[in-house]
């Protein structure tokens, strides 16, 4: 067939030419129409071609309706709607103003939810990217004790292990360990060493199953081989074109890895995408890292994660009954306290992070969730602008509604003309939403610390915009369509009764409506920017001003005493010492802190850090009883500092002098320190213990610098490690800088919160000014009038702005409650949080009614000033 | 002559179609008169003038000539009529007159 040769798209044009282009004319015509695209494909491309093509079939179309003895019956629907379509042309080009108004808001209102969409999708997608989803779990543990259950990812480094060999239904289990060091939270970094190429890489463990159990793609090496033996090591492509300069030349490759051990490459993956919380240049092999520690052998350490994949057409309820109690295999329990195995949907493990009362529950759903209201708040108050003022304006057409029904016009034309002016309008707004928010993707990316794009090639993307159109289309084109279509003939003729000179109830409802939502958007905006400052700026009880801490490794960590002693005497450092935890994130805490007289069902988790011996100078924290610890006194290495809600947790009074003991080690608490922030302000601060380790290794190290000698106190201590520790690269942490990343959900959502009130306070006050020019546009005539008869300009801006004001009290009324109790859910979360002061709803509803009266103002002013002779001089 | 005046691109398709002899239909007359007159003219404005100039019957037609580059579809040749004929040579002798009257190009002659 010859058919073949033409592209699908121009089949669709011959056949819509088909059917509104009489049959007796069609084969001259499509024959042109195939001779000039042949053509134009040899000379200027495909694009050009197809494209030409139709528009010359579209123009045809047109052109020809018009000459009825070309065309069958389904022309004159084509008439028609090309006239609808000129007409409404003809309409907004009239009234621009008011059309370029309607547009701004539609844009702005649609940008913004498209972005807060792709947002939520990128949101959504997180860690759901993987091709056997439902198969993958997570098992999380869950502590029950009297009075409460706890759950939390972590689990024995020995669990993916035992549970894959007990359990025939588990086809892959791998451990996975999110930090390593209990002294360093967070990315954890280790040294790598390809001839003199030293670098740190950030990157974790995985068991042998790891590429069985996810899919990330293997660009060397298969998911069998990917990791068989413990002096196996498998990294990304990035880490391969760092060391090796390609994936294919860095497979079985050696690598040294921390000057200790040299390793070989069996697989290189693809680089890790921001859409997976799993984050690693590198994996280790899990029994290398396992058997190198007796704790991370024992079954009480809880400190990794565990993956498993089941196998196909197997019950995930089922075997997470079998699984529930395994590790009482292991550990001993008893009535008061246990702990059990349950397990998550791996894609469900980003959203729903957080667990209550011993079950996954909230988590970052809630932001999904908030933002996914907001975009449609935004979305419904542009929507609802849209509806005002196309029926406001709408409303001026009286006279041609007339005209067009004594010439004939159904109610039905007349419907489809309101439609097709509105679809239109709503058309060219999404299209400019869509370019704009090309623009303002990388903004927005910067903003949300995402790598969005916009997804071109995805249809249901594109069908859900064409919905949206049609429905912005039709929704706000229904209005007038129906109330319009069904005024008299004589009414419309002599305009009696104008629809629009008062706005209708329900144009009311919705403008209030729309101010209640920008309301609650700003007093949302105020309530996360204040949280987020507070927590930035909160006294934190220790200066992290000039702090930086170093992990301990290789020589620094066996020879700390050497490291310390040269450091401390270096320029422009002012006291090195050590602690087990980083000073912002001690999150050890174990409920088995024992102290004389102590009730046997007690199980308050106190948090158990080891320091040094200059710790509490060297943070600055704040003695309130008894004394520091000092060097001079051997004692001191088993005596006990304790915070003031461990004071408290242990009956209040005397704890100086008290013997208290902890993992085998009895000593006295010789001091109380008051309590300080060693965590994120989401938490509590809990009752703690420190005690002093001075001949062990572990800890990272802290170093306090002089205010304003960062570089060189920076360059003294690059010296000392180098000197010390040549194998491994140095780095470094700012603890103020750790303080950004903790809060940085918060300030994310600070912005964003501000930015999204600002525009929905912006689109609102352009709908309102848009309802108000016409009603005072429409009451010209009355207020000549009033004026001739006397009345002031003040009676008159009176008269014109009672309405309005009372509309936005209405909507403050009914905003306020609402955002009373969502900003106390959301603020429920941070354990240290603001007040909701009545300033706040104050100063949210004076900044809405503010700006809606400039707005309101600026336009009845305007028309009061109006000499009368200038709007009666028709009549 | 009362309602058989032509328009401007009515004159310049007739003035094509006369050059073809024959041979013109859509796309050659296009392309004759977008030759000639050096601006791009989309295809379908082409037809409606021809099947307007038939229906004044300044043109006649008849089907025939198809090819495979048109996917065997036959195309529509157009023929000036002796009307079509007289009405350019009309046309024509106007502005031979007019211009004959502008006086500053007397000088010349």
């Amino acid at each position: 067939m010859k058919n073949e040769r033409v592209p699908k798209i121009l089949i669709l044009a011959n056949w819509l030419a088909s059917k509104f282009i009489n049959e007796s004319f069609l084969e001259e015509f499509l024959g042109d129409l195939k001779e000039i695209y042949e053509e134009r494909l040899s000379s200027r491309g495909r694009f050009y071609a197809k494209w030409m093509y139709w528009v010359d079939a579209l123009h045809l179309l047109m052109g020809f309706t018009s000459f009825s003895r070309f065309t069958n019956s389904n022309t004159l629907t084509i008439f028609m709607l090309s006239n609808h379509l000129k007409i409404s042309w003809r309409n907004l080009r009239r009234n621009r103003g008011y059309s370029s108004l309607n547009l701004l808001g539609l844009i702005l209102g649609f940008t913004t939810s498209l972005l807060i969409y792709l947002w939520v999708e990128n949101e959504i997608a997180t860690d759901n990217q993987q091709s056997d989803s439902d198969r993958i779990f997570i098992i999380y543990s869950r502590e029950v004790y009297e009075g409460g259950t706890n759950a939390e990812r972590n689990t024995p480094a020995r669990l993916p292990e035992e549970i894959k060999k007990t359990f025939p239904e588990i086809e892959f289990a791998t451990g996975y360990a999110k930090s390593f060091r209990m002294s360093l939270k967070g990315v954890t970094q280790e040294t790598f060493q390809v001839n003199d190429n030293i670098l740190k890489m950030s990157g974790t463990r995985g068991s042998p199953d790891f590429f069985k159990v996810f899919d990330f793609k293997l660009i060397e090496g298969t998911a069998e081989s990917a990791l068989p033996d413990r002096h196996n090591i498998a990294i990304s492509r990035k880490m391969a074109d760092i060391f090796f300069g390609s994936a294919q030349e860095a497979i079985n490759q050696m690598i040294r890895y921390e000057n200790q051990s040299d390793l070989i490459i069996t697989a290189v993956f693809e680089d890790i995408g921001d859409e997976s919380t799993l984050k690693f240049d590198y994996l280790t092999h899990w029994d290398a890292w396992v058997d190198s520690d007796p704790i991370k052998q024992s079954w009480g350490h809880f400190g990794t994660e565990t993956y498993i994949k089941l196998k196909k057409n197997s019950d995930p309820w089922q075997t997470s009954q079998k699984i529930k109690d395994f590790l009482g295999n292991f550990m001993e329990f008893d009535d008061t306290h246990r702990f059990e195995l349950d397990m998550q949907k791996f894609g469900d493990g980003y959203l729903f992070g957080n667990y209550v009362n011993g079950r996954p529950a909230e988590g970052r759903i809630a932001y999904v969730r908030i933002f996914r209201g907001i975009g449609l708040f935004i979305l419904m108050i542009a929507i609802i602008n849209f509806i005002n003022i196309t029926t406001a304006t709408a409303s001026r057409r009286h006279k041609e509604i007339g005209i067009r029904k004594v010439i004939g016009a159904s109610r039905l034309s007349l419907k489809t003309q309101f439609v097709t002016e509105s679809t239109l309008l709503a058309l060219i707004g999404i299209s400019l939403s869509i370019g704009l928010v090309i623009l303002l993707l990388p903004v927005f990316n910067s903003i949300t610390h995402k790598s969005i794009v916009i997804p071109f090639s995805d249809g249901v993307f594109w069908l859900r915009i064409v919905a949206m159109t049609v429905v912005i289309g039709f929704v706000s084109g229904a209005y007038p369509a129906l109330v319009l279509s069904r005024i008299k003939l004589i009414s419309a003729l002599k305009s009696i009764g104008t629809i629009g000179s008062r706005p209708s109830i329900i144009r009311r409802g919705l403008v209030t409506f729309q101010f209640a939502l920008s309301i609650l958007l700003i007093v949302a905006a105020l309530v996360v920017s204040k949280q987020a400052y507070f927590a930035r700026n909160k006294q934190l009880g220790f200066d992290k001003k000039d702090l930086l801490y170093i992990p301990l490794e290789g020589e620094l960590l066996t020879n700390y005493s050497l490291f310390r002693s040269k450091a401390s005497i270096m320029p422009g450092i002012v006291m090195v010492d050590r602690s087990a935890q980083t000073p912002h994130d001690m999150g050890f805490s174990v409920p088995w802190f024992s102290w004389d007289g102590k009730d046997p069902n007690d199980h308050t988790l106190f948090t158990s850090s080891s320091v040094g011996f200059d710790f509490i100078s060297l943070m600055k924290l704040k003695i309130v009883e008894g004394r520091d610890f000092s060097r001079k006194r051997p004692a001191d290495l088993k005596n006990y500092i304790v915070n003031e809600a461990a004071v408290e947790a242990m009956g209040g009074d005397d704890a100086l002098g008290k013997t208290v003991s902890i993992f085998g080690k009895t000593g006295k608490i010789v001091g109380v320190i008051k309590d300080f922030h060693y965590n994120s302000l989401h938490l509590p601060i809990r009752p703690m213990a420190l005690d002093v380790k001075e001949d062990l290794n572990f800890g990272t190290a802290l170093v306090r610098i002089e205010e304003g000698k960062t570089k060189i106190a920076l360059n003294s201590l690059e010296t000392v490690c180098n000197e010390i520790n040549p194998g491994y690269a140095f780095s470094y942490t700012f603890v103020e800088d750790t303080y950004e990343d903790m809060y940085k959900v918060e300030s994310t959502m600070s912005t964003l919160t501000q930015y999204f009130a600002s525009l929905a306070i912006l689109i609102s006050c352009l709908g309102l000014f848009g309802l108000v020019a016409l009603a005072t546009e429409l009451r010209m005539k009355e207020i000549g009038i009033r004026k001739i008869l006397g009345a002031t300009i003040a009676n008159i801006f009176q008269l014109l702005s009672k309405e309005y004001v009372l509309l936005l009290v209405i909507s403050a009324a009914i905003a306020i409650p609402i955002a009373v109790h969502f900003m106390r859910q959301w603020l429920n979360q941070f354990a240290y949080r603001i007040e909701l002061d009545w300033w706040i709803f104050g100063l949210a509803c004076i900044l809405t009614i503010g700006i809606s009266f400039i707005v309101i103002g600026s336009r009845i002013l305007e028309s009061a000033l109006t000499n009368p002779i200038n709007s009666l001089r028709d009549d | 002559m009362k309602s058989k005046s032509i328009g401007e691109f009515e004159e310049l398709v007739l003035l094509a179609v006369c050059i073809l002899e024959g041979e013109g239909y859509g796309i050659s007359v296009k392309r004759e008169v977008e030759k000639h007159s050096g601006r791009s003219i989309l295809l379908g404005a082409v037809h409606i003038t021809l099947y307007r100039l038939q229906d004044k019957g300044l043109l006649q037609s008849e089907m025939g000539g198809n090819t495979e580059k048109r996917g065997d579809r036959r195309k529509r040749l157009f023929k000036v009529t002796e009307s079509g004929m007289r009405q350019l040579h009309a046309a024509q002798d106007v502005r031979q007159k007019m211009w004959q009257l502008i006086p500053q190009l007397k000088p010349s002659l």
